[in-house]
């Protein structure tokens, strides 16, 4: 538990703290093997399909315990947390059609073993996890390969490294992005980007950063940035494309919002008697000071926030071949904006492949 | 509070029901803890999430969380808590 609370101490007590406007989480998406594309949306997968398989096309409910839904080597699979009288355990489950889900192996979270989401990673399997970290050995990272030993227990096979000498604390769940034999990981905070695959009989895993500009020291969470992704969709042959806020819109943009009103981002100051008086009323104090900070905070991002974005607009584009290891920038995609209009449009911004690869903005 | 616990009910049914079905931690709209004297708290409402920390000497700071951060920083914070 201490070692839960003091990755968010770094989280929340250690961050400059403003209130940035953050964009949609993606939809999660996944190409199957015969070209169609199933997404989320809903409490349920939705198919669609290819002109030449228009059967495939269908809509599949899923049960709201299961969690992490995704698609992997033509499986689909789901984590599902069951509680056992010695603990909790993560289930991971697979199932070739969606609707009937069985057993694969389970994750029993202990000490240097967090309770994590756990995706598949051809033989083996991909975990994340949001605060404390996976030990193996003296090593730790927020990000693991886990393997199946004789019997259905998951075990640490080795870490991924997400940066030896700076690596995310706080807060990190990235996004995780299918893409070809493994996954993305997507800090979208900072625009640091992981590949893992498996490719052959070895993992294979590389960093990326989107806007070089961003030091690697800002996956501490100590420093106060932009949203640096807007969005990260892999394309019916397997590149990513993304979309970032430039580098001087994420680097600089908190700066120009703090100036704008210096009370953006300040501490509040809750008097410490009322946090430790157990009455009903304290508490009631208590929440209300909180709201109202909340709230001031939330009223003065909405202020500013219109005057940030106007002075850096800017939008990017990019196109990731994991194959190959390639980032690079692009040109918009057609319909695709250069520029981010408005805070209704930033909070909004989304799009995705349609089956037929062509891009959908707003979805 | 109230409040915000009422209007969090629309945002995420699962993120609600995992949270106050996961014991002494659990708010319906988010939860909270206290380690080393400083207590945390993540509240989400119809405006999003946003987390807490109040230090020992009364000053408290803040940050925006996405619904899948908070999701998760919950999950992990009430299992690391049971």
């Amino acid at each position: 538990m201490k070692t839960a609370f003091r990755f968010l101490t770094a989280s929340l007590a250690a961050l400059g703290l403003s209130a940035q406007v953050l964009p949609s989480d993606p939809v999660p998406m996944f190409w199957g093997p015969a070209g169609e594309l199933i997404r989320h949306a809903s409490g349920a997968l939705r198919v669609e399909a290819p002109p030449s398989r228009p059967t495939l096309a269908r809509v599949i409910p899923l049960a709201p315990d299961l969690e992490h839904v995704h698609v992997e080597g033509g499986w689909f699979w789901a984590n599902r947390k069951v509680r056992r009288p010695g603990g909790l355990e993560i289930h991971v489950l697979r199932s070739e059609n969606g609707s009937q889900w069985h057993f694969v192996a389970r994750w029993v979270p202990g000490k240097g073993q967090p309770v994590c989401r756990i995706l598949a990673l051809g033989p083996d399997f991909l975990a994340t996890s949001a605060m404390a970290p996976f030990q193996h050995g003296e090593r730790q990272s927020r990000a693991a390969v886990l393997a199946q030993g004789r019997g259905d227990a998951l075990h640490v096979k080795r870490l991924v490294d997400l940066g030896s000498k700076h690596t995310p604390q706080g807060i990190f769940v990235p996004w995780v992005v299918a893409v070809p034999d493994g996954w993305a990981l997507v800090h979208s905070r900072t625009g640091h980007l992981w590949t893992v695959r498996a490719v052959g009989d070895h993992i294979q895993d590389r960093a990326f950063k989107l806007l070089a500009s961003v030091p690697d020291r800002a996956l501490a969470g100590n420093m106060d940035l932009e949203v640096a992704v807007l969005g990260c969709q892999p394309s019916p042959t397997g590149e990513l494309l993304i979309a970032t806020r430039s580098g001087e819109a994420v680097i600089k943009g908190r700066e120009w919002a703090k100036a704008l009103n210096p009370e953006l981002g300040r501490p509040t100051w809750i008097d410490p008697s009322i946090m430790k008086d157990p009455r009903p009323q304290s508490r009631e104090m208590f929440d209300r000071a909180l709201e109202a900070y909340g709230k001031r905070q939330d009223a003065i991002e909405a202020e500013v926030a219109p005057k940030v974005l106007e002075a850096f607009p800017d939008l990017l584009w990019w196109e990731m071949d994991v194959r190959e290891g390639s980032l690079r920038r692009r040109e918009p995609p057609p319909g695709a904006p250069t520029r981010i209009g408005s805070v209704e449009v930033l909070k909004a911004f989304r799009f995705r492949f349609a089956v037929d690869g062509n891009l959908i903005m707003g979805e | 509070m109230n409040r915000l616990i009422k209007s969090t009910a629309r945002l995420a049914p699962a993120f609600c029901f995992a949270l106050a079905a996961n014991g002494p931690l659990a708010l319906a709209g988010g939860c909270y803890g206290v380690d080393y004297g400083i207590q945390y708290r993540i509240i989400c409402d119809g405006a999003g999430c946003r987390g807490y920390a109040h230090h020992p000497d009364g000053s408290t700071t803040s940050a925006k969380l996405t619904l899948s951060e908070s999701r998760e920083a919950c999950g992990q914070l009430l299992e690391s808590t049971l």
